[in-house]
């Protein structure tokens, strides 16, 4: 009995059909009152979406992006016990859509809000500081993998997707046909910033765990021109490297 | 069944404390108020790191904590999630709260979260398969779990009344109860009860030695139904009959750990801090006969 109740009680609420309710003996009246747990449900997915997707919130406008969050929660519910991270898979889910177009720029805003969240929510890690390299000699220090911190999120999206996520999320009113950007967490402040093509690279390879003389060889030898110290003395400047694995690669 | 958990020792002066919103942290911090605890969903903070979790880790130097969990679906046919529960406990084992709750509810199935707190169908073999979930919850974190009441929207056909479930729950398993007076008043409106006898009927089922806590919120009623169905919206201040309720549950159980409970609509501190203030107030009322005799 209670197997078969919360069958068709879960059926309900993921169809909003009540029709399983009536084979539980729920009159009418009880049935209009199980939309309460529909409605909480629902919204509840939604909120979650909208909290951590307002950049796409912002372009599609609510009555749209309703529609959009419904659609994932029908085929995407969430699975873990707890909603901080729900909408993983919003990017993948939405290429069934078949409603009307979306605009070519929100895989790159969806991308960019999922890296807000993650970076928000990733562990805690001591980073590799400017004072740690500037002790070692410059033979010591490229012999050095330190990795990036947990929160670092490199992306690539198409010319101007950056910058218009940076618009809608934050209001602000920046031009900029950057390619690549990197979403990261300061202690307690998730930052963001562009980045060259050479500057991503490099990150790339550092955060593939190589040594800082292999990651800046082979961005060299596939970036004309690339010069690694001002990437490198940024991203010592802004905590984005990570501390824990800065020992000798092995 | 009953488990060999540790029972918290009860706060020699119970006090009143409300739920933990990321917009309050500061204020919480800088406020300093006395008596004042916290509770949180722990599922809000089970993630690696982050502004959150440091946060709560500074709050727990200065303010009892409580968990309230949302998402261990106990009342499931599922049982609970080892990997949910292994996230409590290091959420645990970081703050180390005073108390730890979840509901008379299920909010998974099959796999798929629900995110709501759904409705337990009363039965015989609910109660077994309770009893066993709030046992497991018990055992994985070493202690002694509080069961809230919950809020009723339908009235599903049942084998024995809801304080019998919750009484016999606390007999079988040594669990204790969260009592929400919100929570009360609601299913006593929306399942016709009398607010007098029924209530009463209720209260006097329930072992109160065994309620560790007390919950108050705020209702709205349903945007179809109307006043013919209050929905537990956490989304308005406390009314006025939910305020008279705590009242006459005070009188009968003495003084408890009262919250007041916010999650949507979310006021500034300070609005938050005058309805807190005025639970610590009923609080005081209780206190203060026991002061005056053990001074005489």
């Amino acid at each position: 009995m209670l197997d078969r109740l919360q069958d068709q009680f879960a059926s309900a609420l993921r169809s909003g059909d009540g029709t399983p309710l009536c084979e539980l003996g729920l009159d009418a009246d009880q049935r209009a009152r199980f939309a309460v747990y529909r409605n909480t449900v629902v919204r509840g997915a939604i909120d979650a979406l909208r909290a951590a997707y307002p950049s796409v919130q912002a372009r599609l406008g609510e009555e749209n992006f309703q529609a959009v969050a419904r659609f994932y929660w029908e085929r995407q519910p969430p699975t873990a016990h707890r909603m901080t991270l729900y909408g993983e898979a919003l990017a993948k889910v939405l290429e069934q859509w078949r409603g009307p177009a979306f605009p070519k720029d929100l895989p790159g805003l969806i991308a960019h809000d999922r890296a807000w969240l993650e970076a928000h929510h990733a562990e805690n890690a001591p980073t590799f500081t400017a004072a740690q390299a500037a002790a070692l000699d410059p033979a010591e220090l490229v012999s050095r993998a330190p990795g990036l911190h947990p929160s670092v999120r490199l992306l690539e999206t198409a010319p101007g997707h950056y910058a218009l996520w940076r618009n809608l999320r934050f209001e602000a009113a920046v031009q900029s046909d950057h390619r690549h950007s990197l979403v990261w967490r300061v202690r307690g402040e998730v930052r963001h910033a562009p980045l060259d093509r050479g500057g991503h690279e490099f990150l790339r390879r550092v955060g593939a765990g190589g040594t800082l003389e292999t990651a800046i060889a082979t961005t060299q030898e596939h970036v004309d021109g690339f010069d690694p110290a001002p990437v490198f003395q940024w991203a010592l400047s802004q905590d984005v490297l990570s501390g824990e694995a800065a020992g000798k690669e092995d | 069944m009953t488990s060999a958990v540790s029972v918290p020792s009860a706060n020699p002066v119970p006090s009143a404390g409300i739920g933990l919103k990321p917009e309050h942290y500061r204020p919480v911090l800088e406020a300093q108020v006395d008596g004042l605890w916290l509770e949180i969903h722990p599922e809000n903070y089970m993630e690696a790191g982050g502004p959150r979790l440091d946060w709560l880790t500074v709050l727990a130097e200065t303010h009892d904590l409580s968990f309230h969990g949302v998402g261990l679906s106990l009342g499931g046919v599922d049982r609970p999630d080892p990997d949910h529960l292994k996230r409590w406990t290091r959420l645990m084992e970081r703050v180390n709260p005073v108390r730890v709750s979840e509901h008379l509810a299920w909010s998974a199935h099959a796999g798929v979260f629900f995110n709501d707190l759904l409705p337990v169908q009363m039965t015989r073999r609910a109660l077994d398969r309770f009893a066993d979930h709030v046992d497991i919850m018990q055992q994985a974190l070493g202690r002694q779990v509080l069961i809230e009441n919950p809020s009723r929207y339908i009235d599903l056909p049942e084998e024995l009344p809801e304080a019998e479930f919750l009484a016999e729950t606390v007999e079988r398993t040594g669990c204790g109860l969260l009592l929400d007076v919100n929570n009360l008043y609601v299913t006593a409106r929306n399942m016709g009860w009398d607010l007098v006898d029924d209530i009463n009927t209720y209260l006097a089922t329930l072992p109160l030695k065994a309620v560790g806590e007390l919950h108050l919120a705020g209702h709205e009623a349903d945007s179809q139904l109307g006043e013919a169905l209050l929905v537990d919206t956490h989304g308005a201040p406390v009314p006025d009959p939910v305020w008279s309720l705590c009242a006459r549950v005070l009188a009968r159980t003495g003084p408890k750990p009262v919250l007041i409970e916010r999650d949507n609509d979310i006021p500034s501190f300070d609005a938050l801090l005058s309805e807190r203030d005025r639970a610590q107030s009923l609080l005081d009322m209780l206190s203060e006969p026991l002061m005056g005799r053990r001074h005489a």
